[in-house]
């Protein structure tokens, strides 16, 4: 789970790839929370550091397994939302079926719009 | 030091209990029993079992949230490694996730509004294309309730992950770029998990639809909850 094909870099280097996440990830926190940004710290984060990326600011082998281990292991950082969800169900219960059937709709939806207007014109 | 121990004792066994399910999922082979959600129920089970509130719980584990931005941001790499394919698609792929992230509130906020729902249902429903940490930021900004957001966002992941490739072959969507933008667009991290095992195309695309969804439907959703 957290290793990257052709990536043998000492641990050292390794870690830097962690500090450079972090540093980014604080950073797009702290504008969004300076700025009140309709968008997402971490959405804010993501931007800066594809930008900081593709300028050559942040070297890509040295964030390539950091982001690998993140990424592959996001689904664990999700569990404790999902344990807290499980908590107050009452809001869940009261409101299941429009839940269930906008939930649905919308993802299908979704779904067909992309898949179809992303689809190379023949 | 009991605290501490305490503290690493439960990050330690949300982590055990994380990784066998993940390897009960490979090993049966069912898309459907995501690890999110196998985890989730074994540690409510065992907190049930042990007679402790799932707050107390929440609090030890705190790290794993932490992480969550992080694991968000990281996604930059594999979408800054997929750019050069972008080019001379570029406007297509980008109308399609404006166009994907656009209909997705508008349905979901249509649909729950005409069934009744409370203006925080809608409001936990708005975000629900985006990944867990990007809808949960954007319900609470807007009146929603996190924690339920959270468990949709899931829900419409799994469903999208094991639904998703038979809607997409019937609509005749067969560009594998298109199929991994359309599964992360609409179903997040779960449906990109599905597309890494489709191949290196589907789950760079899919990384991509996941994050340009999250971006735009974060500025999507005040604009939509505001006329609807």
């Amino acid at each position: 789970m957290l290793s990257a094909p052709g990536d043998r870099g000492p641990e050292p280097a390794r870690l830097l790839g962690f500090a450079w996440i972090l540093f980014f990830s604080a950073g797009g926190e702290l504008v969004a929370r300076a700025a009140s940004s309709p968008v997402p710290g971490s959405v804010l984060g993501l931007l800066a550091f594809v930008a900081a990326l593709r300028a050559g600011i942040v070297r890509r082998e040295r964030v390539a397994w950091a982001a690998r281990a993140l990424t592959s292991t996001m689904g664990l950082f999700f569990v404790p939302a999902a344990v807290l969800a499980t908590a107050d169900t009452a809001a869940a219960r009261a409101a299941w079926a429009p839940i269930v059937a906008a939930s649905l709709v919308s993802l299908a939806l979704v779904m067909l719009v992309v898949g179809k207007l992303a689809e190379p014109r023949a | 030091m009991r605290d501490v121990a305490l503290t690493l004792l439960a990050l330690g066994a949300t982590v055990g209990i994380y990784r066998a399910a993940a390897w009960a999922q490979r090993r049966l082979g069912w898309t459907a029993l995501q690890p999110v959600a196998t985890t989730t129920a074994v540690i409510v089970a065992a907190l049930f079992a042990l007679s402790l509130p799932t707050t107390v719980y929440v609090k030890r584990v705190e790290l794993l949230s932490v992480l969550l931005g992080p694991s968000v941001v990281a996604l930059g790499a594999g979408v800054e490694r997929e750019l050069p394919r972008l080019r001379g698609r570029a406007a297509r792929v980008l109308s399609a996730v404006v166009a994907g992230a656009f209909v997705g509130v508008v349905s979901a906020v249509g649909v729950a509004r005409l069934l009744g729902a409370s203006p925080a249902i809608v409001a936990t429903l708005a975000p629900k294309s985006t990944t867990t940490p990007i809808a949960m930021a954007i319900a609470e900004r807007t009146g929603g309730l996190p924690p339920l957001a959270a468990a949709i966002v899931v829900l419409v992941g799994v469903v999208g992950a094991v639904v998703g490739p038979s809607l997409l072959r019937v609509a005749g969507v067969r560009d594998p770029f298109a199929w991994g933008l359309a599964l992360g667009a609409s179903s997040h991290g779960v449906g990109t998990a599905r597309a890494v095992e489709e191949g290196e195309t589907q789950a760079a695309a899919s990384a991509l639809g996941l994050a340009l969804t999250g971006v735009v439907t974060s500025l999507v959703v005040p604009v939509v909850l505001g006329w609807l």
